[in-house]
């Protein structure tokens, strides 16, 4: 049968779950990043103050059995009428690492010729610590980058300054004055787990302590563009699909 | 099930390694190549290594560590930020922001001698038996379809676009039969060149007017990595 069942099967075998209580489901925590060496997330919903709204954490009662983890970027620009919106803002699977040097990337700030930015997630390691026991001592991040073939394509004027609104910008050609960009495309995601890693099937609950962090081995400055003017924020999204159990510690 | 459980599965049952003492992980050790060599050699374990750069992961004295993918990778990292041309050292941010890459590519800083490290061989010796005698770097080389750019303003600066492919987890990386190394073992591993070459000019060597030359202000760097599975505390 499909993987679905094969893996249903595997855990109701090694696990002991019940084959009937795993429904196909995921956790999603995100974290807003500043200036740090260290990234934590949060996965449980009794440990979280305000969760953001797309965020999906595992209720005090559930248990949930990890087959695929994700390690992903968000941006969120504000929006005029809506403040951050959050539940616009897509994730993606890499950052713009190299950019000209007058300009501002949607994952970094600029200052000078200086660049930083959550490009340095990628050359961390996750660590994820269940009930003081280390589950994953040191997993690297650079396992979820992904670059597909097609990218983002923006508009910007580059002499004028012009708002960057989205991704990786590719140029298409030269005007007589300025450099300009155009283009219409959506960074491509090829499958349904893009960016995701298999995972030893490992059952969570909501009552555990759970330590799951990335760590950078050094402060880096990761905020968004122009942050002290509060216009975008960067977050670190951390997403398990996998198998949710309901009321499980009823 | 899934690829984790049947390697786990395997290198449990033919290494002896319990399967629950098996976690997921990678090591990973930089070799800084701004020399004339023709040796380039990796220090994987902690307790041989002098200093560390911010981004390696290297083994602990009583850790074990079975690996299962490896991958050799190019790493340049930008000295001068500040714009003055002068190279200074890097810094652990400026580690932790220069991606690895998996080709030498033309537009980003890579000085052209680099290159020779694809023609090279690596050469990896546990406790002196010779676990890999010689293996073609050019095994790990991939050339992703979506590349970097290099474009010029309409004032003839130059500007880069866009963003090197990766199309998997373990992009660039080769299978390796599983094997267990631990912190403790006499590890050599190193790639052969062949012939002495000079990687990267000596910084400055091209003068007033060149300041900002890739090769005046960036430091480069053969990446080794390894994924598998660490072993806490075996010892």
């Amino acid at each position: 049968m499909n993987s679905i069942v094969s893996e249903k099967r595997y855990i109701a075998n090694k696990l002991g779950v019940p084959y009937e209580s795993l429904s196909q489901s995921y956790l999603r925590a995100e974290t807003e990043l500043a200036t740090q060496s260290v990234v934590d997330f949060t996965l449980q919903t009794n440990k979280v103050l305000a969760p953001t709204v797309t965020e999906r954490l595992l209720d005090l009662n559930d248990e949930f059995v990890i087959t695929h983890f994700r390690i992903g970027v968000k941006p969120v620009q504000i929006d005029p009428n809506q403040g951050f919106p959050e539940e616009k803002s897509q994730q993606d699977t890499q950052v713009e690492t190299y950019v000209p040097l007058d300009y501002a990337g949607l994952f970094g700030t600029v200052t000078g010729n200086k660049m930083f930015g959550p490009g340095a997630l990628y050359n961390g390691d996750l660590n994820f610590t269940i009930d003081r026991t280390e589950f994953i001592p040191n997993f690297p991040v650079r396992s979820f980058y992904r670059v597909p073939d097609i990218l983002n394509t923006i508009r910007l004027n580059t002499n004028t300054s012009e708002a960057v609104t989205a991704g990786v910008p590719t140029y298409l050609f030269n005007s007589s004055s300025n450099v300009e960009k155009f283009g219409s495309y959506i960074a491509q995601t090829e499958t349904s787990l893009y960016g995701f890693y298999p995972s030893e099937p490992t059952k969570i609950d909501g009552r555990q302590t759970i330590d799951l962090s990335i760590n950078l081995g050094a402060n880096v400055d990761m905020s968004a563009i122009q942050p002290q003017l509060g216009l975008s924020k960067n977050y670190a999204v951390f997403e398990a699909r996998g198998y949710l159990i309901t009321n499980a510690n009823d | 099930m899934n690829s984790i459980v049947k390697e786990k599965r395997y290198i449990s049952e033919r290494l002896g390694v319990p399967y629950e003492s098996l976690s997921q992980s990678y090591l990973r050790a930089e070799t800084n190549i701004n020399i004339q060599t023709s040796k380039i050699d990796f220090t994987l374990q902690r307790n041989k290594a002098t200093s560390t750069y911010v981004t390696e992961r290297l083994l602990d004295l009583n850790d074990e560590f079975v690996i299962t993918h490896f991958f050799v990778g190019l790493k340049s990292v930008d000295t001068s930020w500040d714009g003055s041309g002068v190279p200074l050292d890097p810094t652990d941010e400026q580690h932790l922001v220069a991606p690895v890459d998996t080709f030498e590519c033309a537009s980003k800083y890579f000085n052209s001698s680099c290159k020779a490290i694809y023609n090279g061989n690596l050469n990896f010796t546990i406790d002196r038996t010779e676990f890999i005698p010689e293996y073609p770097v050019s095994a790990f080389r991939r050339v992703p379809f979506q590349q970097l750019q290099r474009v010029f303003d309409s004032d003839g600066s130059q500007v880069y676009a866009g963003t090197n492919g990766f199309t998997n987890g373990l992009y660039g990386f080769a299978n390796s039969e599983p094997t267990l190394i631990n912190g403790r073992q006499t590890l050599d591993l190193s790639i052969d060149l062949g012939d002495s070459i000079q990687v990267s000019p000596t910084e400055g060597i091209y003068g007033a007017g060149f300041e900002d030359s890739p090769i005046n202000r960036n430091k480069q760097y053969v990446v080794f990595e390894a994924r598998g599975y660490l072993v806490t505390n075996a010892k």
